[in-house]
């Protein structure tokens, strides 16, 4: 699982040296700084890093972290809390060792060389620095641990215009392959989709259809129960009398069935007794269709000549 | 004492007490009397017939079981440094082949001294000089074919004197063969009764070496080793007998400082469990650090920021280079030496077209890396958890590149903290134990790791300023190896 990213909160020095540095003209670029009347700072000395804000660059904080917020590039950055005392603390006038000593205090997290190499780095990458102390390096603040044992990025991007073009510009050849693949995929789908929109129309007109025979048969039903109710009504009328054939009727039902019966058993033994003898009119290995055209053309010829001896008679 | 057999292969033979420490303070009174003259391996007096060596002549050859068809004595002394350097005792006169040679320490020196054999079988052999002892081997195999085997060399004596009584055996290979043969049934048995344990640990270091390899390297190593008493062994790569070696045993020492490919299967063959290598793991040997740059990265370690090279894009180049600071970049093609294949580009038109030449014609994937600039460059051999060199190496002049430094004063055993410990992080982060590490401080302070080199040309530190590496990385081995076997 990862782990949960998150800054220690800015300590009130930072804050207050934010405070301080919003009130002097030192960053490089800062349009506002002439705009307010202030003086200029003073240039730069070499080896010394100088903070830098673009024109459309402001600061904030949200959720105890210092955020530059670019409306040119819809860009918004968050600073980790070595990485804002650094950022705030580069006036171009403090020396590195200077530096790292004055941020160590005020972000009070410890501060080593690396770190602080690292973290100008950072802050020259995200364009927050006149210009890059020294060449950049390999390593990055992700690996160093703090105080708190969380991990972090010396500068955070969130980025919604640039970013995401040049994102969208990386992928486009992974976005291009993977139309490619989809619209292999899309293909058979489309046969089982229709397969799977046929079956259930066919689902749809049976449903349909089983509600019409259950109407029909509901209606059959009630005609019955109405003829029913009417002998009832008949027989329960004043002076009505049981018949004799009604008085009977179970034992003649009775004595149908039975006849049904015994009749059903006659046909299939009589039927079975024709197929015997219809088999033993056939010719040795003569198969059922030959047999029955034979017997059929002897049939006719019977027939003719029933007819002309009658005619004789 | 009973006679002890030392080695399968040569047939090496023991005697301890051949002759008592008085008759041997006599033989050595005698022969220091005798003329001889001094070579650069010592005294060396060749005797004639000397009546008085009649008697321990005969009972040599009785031990050895030949009686020498040339009468050859030689009386040889060391003193303090003296050795002799590895060689076989190969050498025919009128037709009878030196096929065996005994020696009797007349003269014991404090320290050092032994005789090495460090081709033995199963295990490499060292015979310590001892009063009164007696020690003799084959030089041909039972066949009449030199033994390889029996190269053997005379470990520098380092305190004391010492003297030796050798006896040098004459026979017409067929009188050889017939012997050998009439004994085989008897040497066999004795081959199977003798006890040959593995070595102790810490005790004997395997080097593998290839003819590229500078000989003072390998000088080193030897002379780190005899002062040490551990038994140095030397394995050529391109001649390495995989049918007849084996697996180094526990305890074992190893290094490979050929870069060869052969030295590099050699190594694979060699090295087993609990051998004592550089490779944090012995598994280390079979898995190479094959993204050095991505493995200190992961582990802190800042070097300047890199980039593999694959396209040739120029709109990519471009990020990629102001990534980097801006022009000028440096572009590195692996495989060079010496800075070989670094190059420093200055503008957009020359990376294009030489990244056109390195990745679309020549299939290269350089390196494209920040130019530090105003640098100073140094060299720091790290052993274990120390650094224990460190030098300057000054940028040549007209180019951008650096090379060791001439001045001795250049050199020093004292490496500041600042290079030191980041060159340790740097090694072991790619689980290796002694590297030659290359960094550039910028004029900031600010230092960056450029390579991590293993193995390493370690020599420059003692030849250009007097500064031990050697020794450190024998003793890191020797410690390992009685570290993993206890």
């Amino acid at each position: 699982m990862p782990r949960m990213r998150r800054f220690p909160p800015l300590r009130p020095e930072v804050l207050a040296l934010l405070a301080t540095t919003l009130a002097t003209p030192a960053f490089a670029g800062e349009p506002a700084a002439s705009a307010k009347g202030v003086t200029q700072p003073e240039p730069a000395k070499p080896g010394a890093p100088l903070r830098k804000l673009g024109e459309s660059s402001s600061l904030s904080i949200q959720g105890g972290d210092l955020v530059i917020h670019d409306s040119a590039t819809l860009t918004m950055r968050r600073l980790h809390p070595i990485a804002a005392a650094v950022f705030l603390l580069a006036d171009g006038q403090k020396s590195l060792a200077a530096l790292r000593t004055e941020a160590e205090a005020s972000s009070g997290l410890p501060v080593d060389e690396a770190t602080l190499f690292a973290v100008l780095d950072a802050l020259a990458d995200a364009g927050l620095l006149a210009a890059r102390v020294t060449p950049p390096g390999s390593s990055d603040l992700a690996s160093f641990v703090l105080v708190d044992g969380t991990l972090g990025d010396a500068v955070v991007e969130t980025g919604t215009g640039a970013t995401a073009q040049a994102a969208r510009k990386l992928k486009l050849p992974d976005a291009k392959e993977h139309e490619s693949a989809a619209k292999q995929i899309r293909r058979p789908m489309r046969v089982i989709e229709a397969t799977q929109k046929s079956h259930s129309e066919l689902l749809g007109r049976a449903a349909k259809a089983t509600g019409v025979a259950r109407e029909e048969a509901k209606k059959v039903n009630d005609r019955m129960r109405e003829r029913e109710m009417n002998m009832k009504a008949k027989r329960e009328a004043p002076g009505a009398q049981a018949t004799t054939d009604e008085a009977a009727l179970p034992a003649l039902k009775q004595r149908s069935e039975a006849l049904a019966k015994s009749e059903s058993v006659l046909r299939k033994r009589s039927e079975q007794e024709v197929k015997v003898q219809y088999k033993e009119k056939a010719l040795p290995g003569e198969d059922d269709a030959s047999l029955r055209k034979r017997l059929g053309a002897a049939e006719e010829e019977a027939k003719a000549a029933n007819t002309k001896a009658t005619q004789a008679k | 004492m009973q006679p002890s057999r030392l080695a399968i292969e040569p047939r090496i033979i023991r005697i301890g007490d051949f002759v008592s420490a008085d008759e041997a303070r006599r033989l050595r009174a005698l022969l220091d009397a005798q003329p001889g003259h001094e070579n650069e391996t010592g005294h060396v007096c060749e005797l004639g017939e000397l009546p008085e060596l009649e008697a321990i002549r005969q009972r040599i050859e009785n031990e050895v079981g030949f009686k020498s068809h040339v009468r050859s004595l030689r009386y040889r002394r060391y003193a303090e440094g003296q050795g002799h350097p590895a060689h076989v005792d190969d050498y025919e006169i009128d037709g009878a082949h030196l096929v065996a040679t005994a020696m009797l320490c007349v003269g014991e020196p404090e320290a050092g001294g032994g005789t090495e054999f460090p081709l033995a079988t199963p295990y490499p052999v060292r015979a310590e000089p001892t009063m009164g002892t007696l020690v003799h081997w084959r030089n041909v195999l039972r066949d009449g074919r030199p033994a390889a085997q029996a190269v053997h060399r005379g470990v520098p004596v380092l305190r004391g004197t010492k003297a030796v009584l050798l006896c040098f055996f004459y026979v017409p290979l067929v009188v050889f063969q017939a012997h050998e043969a009439e004994h085989a049934e008897a040497y066999a048995l004795e081959a199977r009764r003798a006890v040959l344990p593995a070595p102790a640990p810490g005790t004997q270091l395997t080097c593998i070496v290839d003819h590229a390899l500078p000989a003072e390297t390998t000088n080193l190593l030897r002379d780190a080793c005899d002062a040490r008493g551990v038994l140095y062994r030397e394995v050529e790569a391109r001649t390495f007998d995989y049918a007849g070696e084996r697996r180094l045993p526990a305890g074992a020492m190893l290094f490979r400082p050929a870069v060869s490919r052969a030295a590099l299967h050699v190594e694979e063959f060699l090295v087993a469990t609990n051998v004592a290598t550089f490779h944090r793991e012995t598994e280390g040997t079979f898995f190479p650090c094959a993204s050095p740059l991505a493995v200190r990265q992961r582990a802190g370690i800042d070097g300047p920021r890199s980039f593999p090279v694959a396209t040739t894009d120029p709109t990519l180049l471009g990020s990629f280079v102001e990534r980097l600071g801006g022009f000028p970049v440096v572009l590195k093609v692996p495989g060079g030496e010496g800075g070989l294949g670094v190059m420093r580009v200055d503008g957009m038109i020359a990376l294009a077209s030489l990244l056109d030449y390195l990745v679309r014609g020549q299939g290269h994937v350089p390196m494209l890396s920040a130019y530090v600039p105003d640098a100073t460059h140094h060299r720091v051999i790290v052993v274990g958890d120390r650094a224990v060199a460190a030098y300057e190496n000054p940028v040549r002049d007209g180019d951008f590149r650096s090379t060791p430094s001439s001045e001795p004063q250049a050199y020093t055993a004292s490496v500041p903290a600042s290079l030191g410990t980041l060159a340790v992080a740097a090694t072991h982060a790619e689980r290796i134990e002694f590297a030659g590490v290359d960094l550039i401080q910028h004029p900031s302070g600010r230092v960056y790791v450029l390579e991590v080199n293993y193995p390493c040309y370690f020599a420059q530190a003692t030849l250009g300023g007097g500064v031990d590496v050697a020794g450190p990385m024998v003793d890191y081995l020797v410690a390992r190896a009685q570290r993993l076997c206890s």
